[in-house]
């Protein structure tokens, strides 16, 4: 393990669905305690706070008054403006390594589903009028012209896999929101909300918060038996975005690959156990084919005959994903690492798990990051 | 649509400067009107309220001959005829009182002889 890295040390997530009567705060306050009995760690013990803003308006989670409510003075507080745990973690991660902070923790919390947010601002300055409304149109648009690139129009049904695996995983996933048995024939009658992309291949929206927390390499040690390390981190953020070629179909996911991939000398082939951020099936193919798991056009192939199935030859989002697990903006998939890497997944264990790898977009493709993590052998 | 003075770029979504060069003089000039369609989607679900009696609606991303990219929706035609390629043109329509900027399809010009 890096003496200039990071690595994981606990991390907990409550219960996904819909919780009238809690706030987000609520929620958050939740995670937190689950963190830190989960870990043994003393609340004293923590010196720095990231959390996520919600997307809903409402400014809970904003992180001066949530460390208040936590009774917390850390060296180094804040939020990003866009800060899914694909980006916060890497800040974090920053913050350590600057030797500013030994012990973060990030929380993120959110009460969604419960207040009603349905996620309906416009997608560019001018798309109001339009009806460009909601991150699935973007979605649904580089999808389409993702089949069409690849004469795949015929198979978009072929994404019905991903969603059929995400329910088979979150069926073992005691947390998880929607467990209900979902057969190819559901899939196919579920309505499109904006074509190509039907209700299954969108992202729920529920209640729930998770807390992480990292600490620098050498803390890592005394705080935990099995540390889950942060081997490397790939960014690429593209803000000309619809002035950048074929922005929708996120080629700057490639330099996001190449960075991580040199960054700690482990490439896709050594990848245990995938973890894409999916707020919408489109963006798994194409995370797929940027980041070198198949070739261009294959990553709907690459999506059958159970070769994503947590025993199959690439696991992806053994936690059911957030069409099923719940929508946490990939901080679930977080917590999924740290038992994998620690053995602790139960009956979604993948066996011999020791290297795990997580990507991560931005809304409108304007921001990509990757994190590969290890797991300790001591 | 602003164009640079310096470098030529068609600056869309538009800004202060010129986004390709820092160029500080843009100018308002007319575009021609021509795209084609880069991508699209159809929506069946209404986020909003105002759309209800529209859906489903199309969007599109439309390329304009001039460079730019921008979203909007496409008019005259079956959203199955719809396909990434179609050839575009500007049409403004009244909406509400607003004038909106949409597309409608372009018949191919024919080649020189």
């Amino acid at each position: 393990m890096s003496e200039t890295g990071a690595a994981l040390v606990g991390a907990f997530a409550t219960a996904q669905g819909k919780f009238p009567g809690r706030t987000a705060w609520d929620l958050g306050i939740e995670a937190f305690r689950g963190a830190l009995t989960t870990s043994g760690i003393p609340r004293g013990e923590i010196d720095g706070l990231i959390t996520q803003m919600g997307y809903d308006g409402s400014g809970q989670m904003e992180p001066t008054r949530f460390g208040q409510m936590l009774g917390l003075n850390p060296t180094v507080s804040g939020a990003l403006h866009y800060g899914t745990a694909g980006f916060s973690i890497p800040y974090a991660a920053g913050l350590i390594a600057s030797g500013q902070c030994s012990l973060i923790a990030l929380v993120y919390a959110t009460n969604q589903r419960t207040g009603g947010y349905t996620f309906s601002e416009p997608m560019d300055p001018y798309g109001a009028p339009y009806g460009y409304l909601n991150p699935a149109g973007p979605a649904a648009i580089g999808f389409q012209r993702y089949l069409h690139t690849y004469g795949l129009e015929k198979d978009r049904d072929k994404l019905a896999a991903y969603a059929l695996t995400m329910r088979e995983n979150a069926i073992r996933n005691p947390i998880a929101y929607r467990r209900e048995p979902m057969s190819l024939e559901d899939y196919l009658n579920d309505r499109f909300i904006i074509w190509p992309l039907r209700r299954a291949d969108i992202c729920l929206i529920n209640d729930g918060a998770v807390c992480l927390l990292l600490a620098s390499a050498e803390r890592a040690r005394d705080l935990t038996d099995r540390p889950v390390s942060i081997l490397g981190i790939g960014r690429q953020d593209a803000l000309r975005m619809m002035e950048n070629p074929d922005h929708l179909m996120m080629p700057h996911m490639q330099s996001s690959a190449r960075r991580l991939y040199e960054a700690c000398g482990v490439g896709p082939s050594e990848v245990d156990a995938l973890y894409v951020q999916d707020a919408h099936a489109a963006v798994i193919p194409t995370t797929l084919e940027h980041y070198g798991f198949c070739g261009p056009g294959a990553g709907l192939d690459f999506l059958q005959d159970g070769r994503i199935a947590t025993h199959g030859a690439l696991p992806l989002n053994t936690n059911g994903g957030q069409m099923s697990e719940g929508y946490m903006v990939g901080w679930l998939h977080q917590v999924e690492i740290f038992r994998q890497l620690r053995g602790e997944a139960g009956p979604r264990q993948v066996p011999r798990c020791e290297r795990a790898q997580f990507c991560a977009t931005g809304g409108l493709r304007e921001f990509t990051a990757a994190i590969m993590y290890g797991a300790d052998n001591g | 649509m602003p164009q640079c003075t310096s470098c030529g770029h068609v600056q869309y979504p538009m800004g202060p400067v010129c986004s390709a060069c820092l160029g500080q003089t843009l100018e308002w000039i007319d575009l021609s009107g021509a795209g084609k369609v880069w991508g699209y989607a159809i929506y069946h679900h209404v986020f909003d309220p105002a759309f209800a009696t529209e859906v489903p609606y199309n969007v599109a991303m439309i390329e304009l001959e001039e460079g730019p990219l921008l979203a909007s929706n496409v008019i005259g035609i079956a959203h199955d005829a719809l396909h990434t390629g179609l050839n575009v043109k500007a049409v403004f329509e009244s909406v509400d009182g607003q004038t909106l900027l949409r597309f409608q399809p372009r018949p191919d010009t024919p080649p020189p002889n």
